[in-house]
């Protein structure tokens, strides 16, 4: 693997690691600051099309004033200031927490030490978290769905700021709240509608610019919880009317606001077709918990499953007995071994509902003291259940490919659950069509793929015949990719991949050996004679025919693919004098 | 700016009303009508036509009247004004004009005594002329006199009591007497035929962008390419303005992030390509027939990456003219009968053509007539005595012609500009003869190595005689989901069968045999004449879907469009298979190999 990287920086371009802060009106006495972050390197699934982001913070100024989420901890400086430039904190009287995910709550200590008479507003959970992350008494106010805080009129403006709250559990934490101004009908979200996207334009005013994000930010984040955006939807459709959505990340939503409102519908209710699905168990503030059964749960869905995020410290007994009840498959986290009374109610709850030969899986936390997976695995061993992976094992700091690993491992689990359903699907399919589609031959080819640096360093390989040229100026190609496939995530927009070539008088070995099913995370190119500074893109297979390194421009979604669409810029043919091998099938119901 | 859609006044769902302020209406006609000729319409969405209505100080403004085919609802919206109050007078501001609006202008006169016409000077000289014109067979009626007309000479304040109009001349070549309107107190934009797309759409204005994108898309394509610098200056112009929302004259109007709009609107424009041959299209147009053969040239034209630059021969001073000629890489040349005549204007350019022009470049015509085509025959005798050799039969159509022929003349237009842009590469070749050729360039060798099956793809749309069938072979084809069973293929953007692979159309894949694809493989890579069907002499058959199974096929599938996606110089385009059958079990399917990457 690549270590060093010093010889090879004189060439790149410098990152530099930008930070920045917008303020503006956006509604009648509505401020935001945005916290630009321009880093458009860091990696968590989410970020995946390096866009950089925003923390956006707002204040409302009725006859009293209140602040809405603070920032990044990064912002500290910087976010404080501009603070202090649009109003007195002395003069603020609330701070509603949408929810405590650290980079929207990181500055709430900052802020009450400008002034500690600050209630604090928000949900029970989190405002037990706040406690847990500052360390300090603060004034406090619970609030619910359906309540309201108001916060008068405007003496200038003469509008009403009546702030409504209405609870929005998992979207994406357990503790999110969204608050209604009907004041000036803006819904504020904090991470539901949100995307990664750091730009100076406020708004959403370039609709095709941003929907990629957009849709990825919801598959990352909000997909896995499509039963709780599709509650959500139903409760924002019974507040009066929306003039915009003022989201945690990204530009504010306000010229295409039923676009992206009925975009989520859409999504959400094509996800929560069936009832079959996965419960996937962690605890909120605890290791690396949410990150691990975010990238679980992603590849889940991948696989065109459904799951339900399930947050153990949270979630009441009835409620948790049920989902388990009816789930078709558990995950369970490791627990920390010192834990409180409230977690140890929801596990003992959570064994209890386990029913015999119900499929589980586990997954280390990483929280520093976990109860021992083995010791968990012999646990749900002794109670009979399936065991429908490996236990999932974290050795080190969470990275990149342990990430990978456990999204692949999502989507095997995804698959399973499926395979009834999928040959079901298959099965209905016209004979005759059938026969007739799988006449339509293609080469045999394997895609392969690397991103990243020294341990962010991963790669990924598939075999593919779904291959065809596409343009001639410039020269392109497209490879339809299935959505359940771990390469996909290699082949966003702007991204590398290689295209390697199949003699027809050699294709088997490679064929087979990239055939195999791997184990999730498991090295592709092990045994395989590779070489790898040959492309940009990925290794190229020393046995193949030709390479073509390709650069994505465009991705066209169908039902269970991606069409890819990537520019040529490089290849060449190791053999002139030997054809492509050719893939024949009699039916179109496999590849 | 928040407008509210009322209840119509009128028991009428082809007619829509929506409250700008107290006293200004739009009232939206829409029209379902599916099967239309001209290429514009060709997403057969139908389309719609928004007038609006002032009444100030006795006084009612008419902005943009419809054609005459709406006249009927017209009259009954002026009824329910003067029910409401009494007006003395109709202004009639009008940018939009041809005959059949000029119908409507008659028509209002006709009940309405006192009524004035506002336009822009060459917007007179449209009315002037076509008030005249009178078809032969017409019977001699009472003549309508024509009302007087208030000249707009560069940017116009009418100032009412409580609305400010800006009327701003923008005249291009496809519409010589257009005019924007800008209204100052609501910031309203009445953009007339810029950012204008043909939908029946009852909102009144877009909720979201990528909706309409398509549709503007290929407005823009259809009318505007031809006068891309003319549009876009004009589009510039708008950012003098406050602009709250923008009103064209066919479709939803436009409210949210109006700069970017204008901006990607501009970018349009912009994608043309660069430093491409060019061709000047010069025509004059009685009733637009003419003008809508000058579209489908033009669009075939572009499709190939050469440029056109239209050229409206009465509006455009002889000295403009002259240089656009010298400019040009070949000409185009198209013109009304009237009266067993050539216009004047068609007269002169003709004699700059046969002074300036340049006898070694291709030169075409065409023209629409009513009963005889003699200004058709003139051009062609004088160009040819002059040493001109046409490119091209003379396109000659009678009144106005169907969708097939709209489909040939679009062909012509194609191999027009491939033949302008062989000739440019010629030039370009001798003075550049380092270049790596493609055939030994090791990314295109390898690309070469990328295969696919044979196929022959089929479409065949519209009915009786509407219905346009063609064919082209394909190799760049894949499957491309399982359920629903899908596929995907790239297909040229200057294919004739392009225009016919539109979302929701449907096309048959004959997959070829490996022993038999010679035939197939012959006929259907041989050049077509524009118009000549691809099928003649073949035993058909056809698929549940009526598409075309051809005899050799060793399987067929019969697929409709769902998505496309633009590729470089290509389309890729998904489709759903619907039904698909093997025709002969035991072949194998042909594979096609290549040595590189540069060709099919």
């Amino acid at each position: 693997m690549i270590s060093s990287t010093k010889t090879g920086t004189t060439n790149l371009p410098h990152v530099e690691q930008k930070l920045s802060i917008q303020c503006n009106n956006f509604a009648n006495d509505s401020i935001a600051i945005r916290s630009l972050d321009w880093d458009r390197d860091r990696f968590d699934i989410e970020f995946g099309l390096r866009n950089g982001t925003t923390y956006n913070s707002f204040i409302i100024k009725g006859e009293e004033i209140a602040v809405i989420d603070t920032s990044h901890s990064k912002f500290e400086k910087l976010w404080i200031e501009s603070l202090i430039e649009q109003v007195d904190p002395k003069r603020i009287k609330y701070l509603i927490t949408s929810h405590t995910e650290p980079d929207h709550s990181g500055l709430i200590k900052d802020l009450l030490n400008l002034n500690s008479e600050i209630t604090i507003v928000g949900s029970k959970i989190a405002l037990k978290f706040i406690e847990d992350q500052i360390h300090r008494s603060f004034n406090r106010l619970e609030v619910k769905s359906g309540e309201y805080l108001d916060l008068g009129k405007n003496k200038k403006s003469g509008i009403h700021h009546n702030i409504e709250f209405i609870s929005a559990p998992n979207l994406h934490w357990p503790d999110t709240i969204f608050s209604y101004d009907h004041g000036t009908k803006v819904l504020y979200t904090c991470d539901a509608f949100g995307l990664h996207y750091c730009s100076n334009e406020f708004f959403d005013s370039h609709q095709n610019e941003i929907f990629k994000d957009f849709r990825f930010y919801y598959d990352c984040l909000m997909g896995p919880n499509a039963r709780s955006v599709v509650q959500a939807i139903k409760k924002i459709d019974k507040l009066p009317e929306l003039d915009a959505i003022a989201v945690g990340h990204g530009p504010i939503l306000r010229n295409h606001v039923n676009f992206w409102k009925d975009k989520y519908s859409e999504w959400s209710n094509n996800k929560s077709k069936g009832n079959e699905f996965v419960a996937v168990c962690y605890i909120s503030d605890y290791g690396f918990c949410d990150r691990l059964s975010q990238a679980i749960s992603h590849g889940i869905s991948k696989a065109d499953a459904q799951v339900q995020l399930i947050d153990l410290r949270s979630s009441d007994a009835q409620e948790l007995t049920a989902l388990i009840n009816e789930a078709k498959a558990v995950v369970i986290p490791t627990w920390p071994l010192k834990y409180d009374t409230d977690l140890q109610e929801s596990i003992g709850t959570l064994f209890a509902a386990l029913k015999p030969k119900q499929l589980t899986a586990i997954y280390d936390s990483f929280g520093g003291n976990d109860e021992p997976i083995d010791s968990l695995a012999s646990k749900l061993r002794e109670l009979k259940q399936k065991e429908a992976l490996t236990p999932l094992r974290v050795k080190e700091n969470p990275n990149p490919i342990i990430y990978q690993q456990f999204e692949e491992a999502g989507t095997d689990l995804g698959q399973l659950i499926n395979k009834k359903k999928n040959i079901a699907s298959i099965k209905n399919l016209d004979s005759n069509l059938d026969k007739a589609l799988g006449r339509l031959s293609g080469g045999l080819y394997v895609v392969t793929a690397s991103e990243g640096v020294g341990d962010n360093f991963r790669q990924s390989a598939m075999v593919a015949s779904w291959v065809s040229q596409a343009s001639f100026s410039p020269p392109g190609i497209t490879v339809a990719v299935a959505k359940d496939r771990a390469i996909e995530s290699f082949m966003q927009v702007n991204k590398t991949f290689v295209i390697n070539i199949l003699r027809e008088d050699n294709f088997q070995k490679m064929f087979r050996h990239f055939l195999k099913r791997f184990s999730p995370g498991a090295n592709r190119f092990a045994d395989v004679d590779i070489i790898k500074d040959l492309a940009k893109g990925g290794p190229v297979l020393a046995d193949s025919l030709a390479y073509l390194d390709c650069k994505v421009t465009s991705r066209l979604e169908t039902p269970d693919h991606w069409i890819i669409y990537g520019i040529v810029e490089n290849g060449s043919v190791s053999d002139l004098s030997c054809k492509t091998a050719v893939h024949h099938r009699k039916v179109a119901n496999h590849y | 700016m928040k407008t509210k859609n009322i209840e119509p006044v009128l028991e009428n769902d082809t007619l829509l009303q929506f409250d700008i302020n107290k006293n200004f209406k739009c009232f939206r006609f829409l029209d379902n009508k599916k099967e239309r000729f001209e290429l514009e319409f060709n997403l057969e969405k139908g389309t719609s036509f928004n007038t609006f209505f002032l009444n100030e100080n006795n006084e009612l403004i008419i902005i943009h009247p419809p054609e005459i085919a709406h006249f009927k609802l017209l009259k009954k919206i002026i009824n329910f004004y003067s029910e409401e109050f009494k007006f003395i007078k109709i202004n009639i501001i009008t940018g939009h004009i041809n005959p059949k609006i000029v119908d409507t202008l008659k028509s209002i006169k006709s009940f309405f005594e006192n009524i004035e016409i506002t336009c822009s000077a060459p917007g007179q000289k449209l009315i002037s002329e076509l008030w005249l014109l009178k078809k032969p067979e017409e019977s001699e009626e009472l003549a309508i006199q024509l009302p007087n007309i208030v000249l707009v000479k560069k940017d116009y304040l009418l100032n009412l009591k409580e609305h400010t109009l800006h009327l701003i001349p923008a005249p291009t070549a496809r519409w010589p007497g257009s005019l924007i309107i800008y209204e100052e107190n609501t910031e309203i934009l009445l953009s007339e035929k810029l950012f204008s797309c043909h939908i029946a759409c009852e909102d009144w204005s877009e909720n979201n962008r990528l909706s309409t994108d398509n549709d503007r898309k290929h407005f823009y394509n259809c009318l505007m390419a031809p006068m891309s610098n003319q549009i876009t200056s004009l589009s510039e112009k708008l950012f003098e303005y406050d602009i709250k929302c923008i009103a064209p004259l066919h479709g939803p109007a436009i409210e949210y992030s109006l700069k970017s709009f204008i901006n990607d609107y501009i970018r349009l424009g912009e994608n043309l390509a660069i430093n491409s041959p060019k061709i000047a299209l010069i025509y004059a147009s009685a009733y637009g027939n003419t003008a809508s053969i000058g579209d489908a040239l033009a669009k075939g034209i572009t499709t190939t990456s050469v440029e056109v630059e239209s050229i409206n021969c009465e509006f455009t001073s002889s000295d403009d003219l002259i240089k656009s000629i010298k400019q040009a890489d070949g000409y185009l040349v198209g013109t009304p009968t009237i009266g067993g005549h050539a216009p004047t204007p068609i007269v002169s350019a003709l004699g700059s053509i046969l002074s300036e022009g340049d006898r070694n470049k291709p030169i075409g015509i065409f023209g629409s007539f009513g009963w005889s085509g003699e200004a058709i025959d003139l051009l062609e005798s004088k160009l040819q005595d002059g040493g001109f050799k046409l490119s091209f039969e003379p396109i000659k159509v009678k009144f106005s012609p169907n969708k097939p022929k709209i489909k040939e003349i679009e062909e012509i237009g194609t191999h027009f500009g491939r033949k302008i842009l062989k000739k440019s590469k010629q030039k370009s070749r001798q003075s550049d003869v380092g270049m790596i050729s493609s055939k030994t360039n090791p990314t295109f060798q390898a690309l070469g190595r990328v295969v696919g099956s044979l196929c022959v793809l089929t479409a065949s749309k519209g009915k009786g005689e509407n219905n346009i069938k063609s064919a082209m072979l394909a190799s760049w084809v894949s499957q491309a989901s399982f359920s629903p069973p899908g596929l995907s293929i790239a297909v040229a953007k200057d294919r004739a069968v392009e225009s016919l692979l539109q979302k929701g159309d449907s096309f048959a894949l004959n997959i070829l045999s490996s022993k038999n694809s010679k035939e197939p493989l012959k006929r259907f890579s041989k050049p077509f004449a524009p118009g000549e069907n691809r099928f003649s002499g073949l035993e058909t058959e056809e698929t549940p879907n009526k598409q075309i199974i051809i005899p050799e096929s060793l399987a067929w599938l019969d697929a409709t469009v769902k998505e496309r996606m633009e590729c470089g110089d290509h389309w890729v385009i998904y489709a759903e298979v619907n039904y698909g059958r093997v025709m002969r079990q035991d072949d194998l399917t042909a594979v096609h190999h290549r040595k590189s990457g540069s060709n099919y």
